[in-house]
Formats: structure tokens, sequence, C-alpha cells
């Protein structure tokens, strides 16, 4: 009788002792956040074509803007871009983990070096006929945020004239590419349990960008930005995700990581 | 009694079955120790006389008196203590308080009784010293969740509305108390024996708790080109953290009485219990201290007051050729009351329990359980949301297990 409340006796000791093993998993992890930052302006659309020489590619070219054609859509604008980590339980221990703020990083990527995507939206556009010694294929209508009409040859038809191609910016964040003109770059940040992230986004001015956009009328350019924590969509905790429209600029907003 | 006090005296009294049970199974007491056996025969040499056993209890009296020392150790866990940090209000049906931790440091208590010859009573002396250092921070970063309950309402917290999203609070209370009484028996029977105390008694009694409040991740709009220069410091804007302190200290000394009983269950085991009560009169000095922050436009000689969402509206004007941003500026809202040599009149409610074990001539073991109550030791005063003087008084309550020894030479 004695050994078995002895057995029993062991048997709940090593059921208390197994209960307290101090090796159970800790609650929370890491995490992944991305950001990606977008421009949208009111543009006009144009009708761009394929211009050839015979049977020889000359250029781009583009007529316009299409009457009553003014559209919102993404544009391609150049903004600096700034991402601050704040760690867990320290909040004193601020660190830059992007800074596109040129005088911050040593120089090595220009302040206003991030742009946003292109617009790669296309409608159709009526045919042009042959002006010989040219020929004019591939007809379609796109907004001053696209492709075509950075490196086309614009023929304006409210009197401006004719515009020359101007310089393709390269769509990236912080020198992350995207894999097409239409996709935007997201910057990713490793975050750990408590960790709270601060993204900061402002637009370069308008007089300091390409021309654009449509004359006397107010483009309302927007930047926006939005946040995926591990793959998802996810709303920051306060600030804002949207600028103003006013010239220069920004957003900013802080996601507190659970 | 709140629960856990209830469980200690359960566990009181069960200590005190247990020892019960425990003389039922030792051997009898040596009064009624079974007779020796028949002495061997004539012709062999009679046995040596039995080794006379060390007599258990109390030696009597020297001429000069006796002595007796005792020290118990014990880990007071403070009661009433009323330190509230802040109210957490998360999204959660009902907000919480956020108090101070408590934690239980071990402390001696000390007893020394100088026995008067011919039973003229004792002369008793007691020490004690309680104290109790707490800290806690609280980081959570951009979540301004945190109601300040220790600074003055008004301008504390990132929005003027008290709300915070991180803090540093530390607390200390000390209890130091000296007893020099007369005791005597008052009444002994075979099964019990009882001692009245009655004398002098000193105490000293302090409490400091003091906050910082931090606004850590405000949403600011960016400090970021264009409209700042690439080597702006948003510094001066980042929150100056609010901060109260308050303290409480009293001294005084009066008379006290007490009564304990020692019920004898065994030779060599006892339950003791002891009440002692106290009155004391003495002076408290009360001090507070808050300062809370706010912003303020500068134009020129005026100063406007601005909320947070204020100062963000004059970032997003900020521009390439205009900063209003540098006209932002903190100001401070102070605040403070004092009060000193206020004459107070507090109370002692000293309750202890235990089993003691006889273990070797007059050394013995006790452990048990102890309530020690200060009655109005500490007091806050502090200016309300319209300026009016808040006060309060707080009762300091330790209790907690001991295990003493003592020995009478």
């Amino acid at each position: 009788m004695r050994r078995g409340w002895f057995v029993f006796a062991v048997l709940l000791a090593a059921g208390f002792a197994a209960s307290c093993d101090s090796s159970q998993p800790s609650v929370g992890g890491s995490s992944t956040a991305a950001v990606q930052i977008d421009a949208r302006a009111n543009v006009d659309l144009y009708d761009c074509y394929d211009r050839f020489l015979g049977t020889t590619f000359d250029r781009v070219v583009c007529t316009g803007p299409a009457p009553g054609s003014l559209t919102n859509r993404p544009v391609p604008w150049r903004y600096s871009f700034r991402v601050i980590l704040v760690h867990g339980g320290q909040p004193n221990n601020f660190e830059i983990v992007g800074n596109s703020i040129s005088a911050q990083n040593g120089n090595t990527f220009p302040t206003f070096g991030d742009v946003a995507r292109f617009d790669v939206t296309t409608a159709s556009a009526p045919i042009r006929l042959d002006e010989p010694p040219y020929n004019f294929q591939n007809p379609r209508r796109v907004s001053q945020g696209h492709q075509d009409f950075f490196i086309g040859t614009i023929e304006f038809t409210d009197g401006r004239g004719i515009r020359g191609p101007i310089p393709l910016p390269v769509v990236n964040i912080l020198g992350i590419t995207s894999s097409g003109p239409g996709v935007s770059p997201r910057y990713t940040i490793e975050l750990s349990s408590g960790d709270s992230l601060i993204v900061e986004a402002a637009k370069q001015v308008r007089g300091q960008g390409p021309d654009i956009f449509p004359p006397n009328i107010e483009p309302s350019l927007l930047l926006g930005a939005r946040l995926f924590v591990n793959g998802a969509e996810t709303t920051p905790n306060a600030g804002t995700v949207e600028s103003s429209s006013a010239d220069g600029a920004g957003i900013s907003f802080n996601y507190i990581s659970d | 009694m709140s629960l856990s006090t209830r469980r200690q005296w359960a566990a009181a009294v069960c200590a005190a079955m247990i020892a019960l049970s425990a003389s039922a199974q030792e051997p009898a007491p040596a009064g009624e120790e079974p007779k020796p056996e028949t002495p061997a025969p004539a012709a062999e040499a009679p046995p040596a006389p039995p080794k006379p056993k060390t007599p258990l209890g109390d030696p009597p009296l020297h001429r000069w008196g006796g002595l007796t020392i005792a020290v118990d150790a014990w880990g007071p866990e403070l009661a009433n203590t009323n330190y509230d940090v802040a109210v957490i209000n998360d999204g959660g049906t009902y907000p919480r308080v956020l108090s101070m931790p408590n934690d239980a440091p071990t402390r001696l208590h000390w007893r020394a009784w100088y026995h008067l010859p011919k039973d003229m009573g004792s002369i008793r002396f007691e020490y004690d010293s309680m104290r109790d250092e707490e800290d806690i921070e609280v980081f959570d970063t951009g979540n301004f969740a945190y109601f300040e309950l220790l600074t003055v309402p008004g301008f504390g917290g990132l929005s003027d509305n008290g709300l915070v999203d991180g803090l540093a609070a530390s607390s200390t209370t000390k209890t130091r108390e000296v007893r020099v009484e007369y005791e005597r028996v008052a009444f002994e029977s075979p099964r019990t024996r009882g001692s009245f105390h009655v004398g002098y008694r000193t105490i000293d009694h302090s409490r400091e708790f003091e906050a910082t409040y931090y606004s850590l991740l405000p949403p600011f709009p960016p400090f970021l080109p264009p409209n700042f220069p690439e080597t702006y410091d948003p510094s001066p804007l980042f929150p100056v953290p609010d901060f109260a302190r308050e303290t409480s200290d009293f001294s005084g000394h009066g008379l006290g009485a007490g009564l304990d009983v020692e019920f004898k269950l065994h030779p060599r085991v006892s339950i003791l219990a002891g009440l002692s009560l106290g009155a004391v009169r003495g002076s408290i000095d009360t001090r507070y201290q808050s300062l809370t922050n706010f912003y303020v436009l500068h134009v020129g000689d005026q100063i406007f007051y601005l909320d947070f969402q204020d100062v963000v509206d004059i970032i997003n004007s900020d521009g390439p050729n205009n900063s209003p941003t540098d006209q932002i500026g903190q100001l401070s809202d102070a605040s403070a009351v004092a009060f000193r040599d206020r004459s107070r009149m507090a109370y002692e409610l000293d309750l202890s329990m235990g089993v003691q074990f006889k273990i070797w001539r007059s050394l013995a073991a006790t452990v048990g359980l102890r309530e020690l109550v200060y009655v109005d030791v500490a007091s806050e005063a502090r200016p309300g949301f319209h300026g009016e003087l808040l006060e309060k008084n707080f009762t300091a309550g330790y209790e907690g297990y001991f295990f003493g020894l003592s020995y009478r030479f």
C-alpha cells in the first residue's frame, strides 16, 4: 500500500515538473511589413501612335488632349521617403531603416529619387491616316501618367505646339525597382513583436517635376501609401496614408507590431 | 477581508492542525515515560545511571534576571498601497487601473526581553522595519490608451486629454517602529499562558510615488523635403514628458498595549496568538508637484495655446518658403502643494498567530502569519481639475508569513 502511495507521489511530482517546463514557446514573433507609395492626379488623355518610316519604327507620336478627357490616373511622381523603426520597449532607440534624404544617407540616394508607378491603362483611339512618308500604327489612348507621354513627341492641339520626349523616370522605392512600369515596388522591413514603424513620404513640388499636367487646371496631385504586413494589407495605427493636394505635401503614419 | 488574507489565515489554522496531529504521533512526554526495565540480577554490575536529559523550556532566572532574544524573518506584502498610475482604456468594455506591482521582500522583526529578577515582569524591546520599492515601465508606442492619474488634469498627455502611450513610475514605502514595553504574565494554567504588555512606541512612515508620462509616438506630419530642409531637426517638437511626484512623511510616538496568549498543546508544541494596539500622535509632511506640458504658437510677443491638431495643421501648412512650424513651442503648467508639520493621530493594529516548536532547551522556532496595520499614517494633497484641494488619508498595511527563532539566556 505504501509503495502504491510512493509511486503515486512520484508520478504527481513528475507531472508538476513537466508542467513547469520553462522552455514554453514565447508569445509574439517577427513579421514583415511592406510599404508601397503611389501618386495620382487629374490628367488629360492623349492619342498615341507608333510612327513608322516605311517599315522602320521611327518614334511615338501623341496628339491631344482629347476633348473632355480629364481623368484621375496614377502618375510617376517623385517623392522623398523615410522609414523609422522604434524598437519595442526602447522608446529612445530610433533606427532609420530607409531614407532618401541625401543629406542624411551620405548622398548615397537622391532626395527625390523615389518614383511612383506609371499609368498603364490604354483605350482605343481613332486610326490616324498615313502622312507620307510616315504611317501610324498601334493607335491607343493613354493618360499623361503613361510612359508614352514621356517618350513620345506630343503634338498639342490646344495651341502649345510640339513637345519632344522628356526623361523617363525609373519606378523605384529607395532603389528597389518593380517588375513593370505599372507595378508599385514595395519597401520591406522586418519587425519584431512590439516594434513601431514610422513611415514618411512627401511629394516633390510641381515646379521641379516633369510638366505632365494640364494647363490652368488644379491637378490635385495626391501621394498615397499602402501598408502590408505578412502580405496582407493593413491599416496603420495612426497618421495619414494620403496626402493633401497642397504642393509638396506628404504623408506620415505609424504601425505597431503585435 | 480579502480572499488572499482569508486563505493565509486558513493556512495558519491548517498548520496548527498539522502540528497537533504531529504531536499526537510523538512519544509521550518526559513525565510519562515508561518505567525502566526490571533491574538485572544482583550478581551483575549495576547499570550506569541514565544520562540526565536536557531540560526543555525556559531556564530559571539568574540573580540578575534573564534575557530572551527573538528574531522573525517575514515577507511583509504591502496592502492598501493606493499607488494607481494610469487608467488603461484599450477598447475593452471596462477601463482598467494600472497600479504599481507588489513584492514582498524579506525583512526582520527583532524582539528582546529583559526579565526582571524575582518574577517582577519583563522589559520588552521590539523593532520593526519594512521597506517596499517598486518600479514599472510601460512603453506602448503609438497606443495612446493610458490616462494619467498622478498629474493634475488639464494639460496632460499629447492632446491635453491625459492620454499617453508610455509611462515610468516608482514607489517607495517605508515604515519603522520601535516599542519599549513592560510585560507581565496575566494568567497561567497548565494549558494556557497569557501575558499583557503596555508601553511606549514610535512610528515613522514614508511614502514616495512618482511617475513620468511619455508621448512616444505622436502622429506628426512628415518632416521631409521639400517643405522642410534636409537637415531639419524636429526634436524640439517632440512632446516633453509630463511628471508628477508626491511624498508623505509621518513621524510620531505614543502608547500601546497588547496581549500574547500561548496555548500549550504538547510540551514541545504551542499555538501563539498576539494582539497589540497603539495610538500614536505625530506630525506629517505632505508634498505634491505636477508638471504638464502643452504647445503654444509664438506670434511676436503674443503666445497662443495650441492643441495637437493645431500643431499638425501648422506643420502641414509649412512650405519651402514659409515655416510657421518654427514658431511652435512648448510651455509647462506646474502645480505644487506642500503641507509641513501637520498634527496627525495614527493608530496601529498588530495581529499574529503561529505555531511554536520547542527545539532544545529554550530554543524555539515559530511559524505563523502576521497582520500589521498603520491607520492614517500617510496622506495626499493635490490640486483638482478646478483648482480645488483634494486630500486623502492612507492606511499602510503589511501581511505575511514569518519564521522565527527565540532563545532565552
